[in-house]
């Protein structure tokens, strides 16, 4: 009797051993949503966000800092709404961002320490390159109203990227440990998320030195370590061991953003190979990034992990998927989806570090970007 | 400190005798006492009530010098007693430092040496890689400079760091132990003396004391005796009175 339950067992078909996932039709109820938050939000000067202080986490920052944020989420609600399909109301809507996104002044260093003005370049500069290549903006028919215009504001935002870039090729965004005119410190992250706009940029016939990339390359090479993942920022004696944040699981969002970067530079060493590890690390690993999420202290979480690395993380793992042969993503797409779906609010949007109205634009414009990788690759 | 008590306590006991003295006076004037009955029979009154009264005298003494006996002792145990515990505190500081204060002290100072050696060894390991990494820039030379600077600078106080815990280690192991053991030791010794002392003071303190309750007792007995011998007179023979 027992054999014959034993044979029985074995011929039942085996249980799926993970969850698919999202598909692409869950997918595009929540872009939608997104959507519609961000085109119900915008305030009728087209910018979103308050450009105010709006947590007590950033009390003693340079005023500066709190408009410098509300751009950098500017630029990537514009960069989100840009990937969606057209509607005239999202068109009205994409128009004024852009506009004010060209209108507005471009951020400055906030004082001696604080020069988060760099997240405006490096966004603003992302905008930039996307708005660019549009159809819509740069690259059709309408290119002679824009395109000028796209182009010199461009221009300030990579002027502010030059001069921010420190001598170790990596941008950052507090200074120390010299206080000097070119700033000392910068982060893995921060620079990786632009490389692929100067590559981009270069290919515009942009007048952007190639050498910045380099060095910016360079850095991230430099980050690298030999558990796949990268360090915060570049020092002379990384720390690792124990709970540091340059363990894989402090490091999960900088893998993917790092890896894609580097790839998208035409760095080899970065393989198919690794960018699967990195992915493969990113899954497995995930409850690190779902614990910090909506932790109101930065770097409170287990390996130092921040709120704020869930969003920014899975938009660049959709990125790094996306590098991919064509035939595997989708399976790293819906497993991606699901852990955007699962945390999307009831009005459409998406926050992970709270308190903060310019990380509400930003985590709903990383999550329809993310999104929209995997449903339109490309956009 | 019982002592200053007992003197207090004098005028009162003399007072006190010297009303039972003014009342025996005051018995032997009135007319047709006892004493009356001799040829010189107030004189003779007179004499025997002297001798009464300096018996009086010797035992009150003889309690006083038992009551000195006593507060001397107490003060002279009290004094042992304190110099015994004196000594054996300085004795545990001293055993205290030895075994555990000294080796402590030492190894502490050894940590602060590992540490700044330790210390220096990180910064020489990081401007190295410094030097290193800012080699290949090809620009911000006044930044790269800033950087290297303090790399450089952090070295020199890190080997300053070390050398001054070595000069602090020295100056620990060749002055402030052996001077601090010296101390103690001479507080032990010192201690040591301050006992000796005390129980020597209260040997002959002792010996004083009994020297003074002798006579004082002997007083006593040779006030009774006159007083016997002056009342053995005043019984004779010949003291029969006159027509």
């Amino acid at each position: 009797m027992r054999k014959w339950l034993l044979a029985a067992a074995l011929l039942l078909p085996a249980a799926p051993t993970h969850a698919q996932g999202a598909g692409a039709d869950e997918a595009r109820t929540s872009v939608k949503k997104a959507g519609e938050y961000l085109v119900k939000e915008q305030k009728p000067d087209g910018s979103w966000g308050t450009g105010a202080i709006d947590s007590v986490q950033f009390v003693g920052f340079s005023p500066e800092t709190y408009y410098a944020f509300k751009m950098a989420a500017n630029g990537l609600g514009f960069m989100a709404l840009a990937s969606l399909d057209e509607t005239p109301e999202r068109r009205a809507v994409l128009d004024r961002s852009l506009e004010w996104l060209l209108a507005t002044r471009v951020p400055k260093r906030g004082n001696n320490w604080d020069i988060d003005c760099s997240w405006s370049a490096l966004w603003g500069f992302n905008a930039m390159v996307a708005a660019a290549k549009d159809p819509r903006y740069g690259a059709g028919k309408d290119a002679a109203k824009w395109k000028p215009r796209i182009e010199a504001r461009a221009k300030e935002l990579y002027t502010l990227l030059e001069k921010n870039q420190e001598p170790l090729g990596g941008w950052g965004y507090y200074e120390g440990p010299v206080m000097s005119h070119r700033p000392t410190w910068s982060t893995s992250f921060a620079t990786g998320c632009v490389i692929p706009a100067l590559v981009e940029a270069q290919k515009l016939g942009w007048p952007v030195d190639p050498k910045v990339t380099d060095r910016a390359v360079e850095y991230l090479r430099r980050c690298h370590l030999p558990s796949g993942a990268y360090t915060y920022d570049l020092t002379a004696i990384p720390w690792v061991g124990g709970e540091s944040i340059n363990d894989v699981k402090g490091s999960l969002g900088r893998i993917q953003v790092c890896n894609w970067a580097r790839r998208r530079a035409g760095d080899k060493r970065v393989t198919d190979e690794e960018i699967r590890k990195g992915l493969e690390l990113f899954f497995t690993e995930h409850r690190f990034l779902d614990a910090a999420r909506l932790k109101p202290i930065p770097h409170e979480a287990w390996y130092y992990n921040a709120a704020y690395f869930y969003f920014f993380g899975h938009y660049h793992a959709a990125l790094a998927i996306n590098e991919l042969p064509a035939e595997e993503r989708e399976a790293w797409h819906k497993k991606l989806r699901t852990e955007l779906i699962k945390v999307q609010w009831a009005d459409g949007s998406s926050i992970d570090f709270p308190n903060m109205s310019c990380m509400q634009v930003a985590g709903t414009s990383f999550s329809i970007l993310a999104m929209q990788a995997g449903l339109r690759p490309g956009s | 400190m019982k002592l200053p008590i007992a003197l207090l306590s004098l005028p009162l006991v003399l007072a006190t005798s010297g009303c039972v003295a003014s009342i025996g006076n005051r018995a032997s004037d009135k007319p047709g006492a006892e004493g009356a009955k001799g040829g010189d029979p107030e004189d003779a009154a007179d004499k025997l009530e002297k001798k009464q009264r300096e018996l009086d005298y010797a035992k009150m003494e003889l309690d006083i010098a038992k009551m000195s006996a006593a507060a001397d002792a107490r003060e002279s145990d009290a004094s042992v007693q304190e110099a015994t515990q004196k000594l054996e505190v300085v004795k545990k500081d001293r055993d205290n430092f030895k075994a555990l204060e000294k080796p402590s002290k030492l190894a502490d100072k050894q940590l602060d040496i590992d540490r700044a050696a330790w210390r220096m060894e990180e910064t020489r390991q990081e401007l190295a890689e410094l030097e290193q990494m800012y080699k290949k820039e090809d620009f911000a030379a006044q930044t790269k400079e800033l950087v290297l600077s303090r790399g450089k600078k952090n070295l020199e106080f890190a080997q300053r760091g070390l050398d001054l815990a070595k000069k602090e280690q020295d100056g620990l192991t060749t002055h402030d132990l052996p001077k601090r053991e010296t101390e103690l030791d001479q507080s032990v010794e010192r201690a040591e003396k301050a006992l000796a002392e005390a129980t020597a003071k209260k040997e002959k303190g002792a010996a004083e004391t009994k020297l003074k309750l002798l006579r004082a007792e002997h007083r006593v007995a040779e006030a009774q005796r006159e007083l016997d011998k002056a009342h053995a007179k005043e019984k004779a023979p010949d003291k029969e009175p006159k027509a």
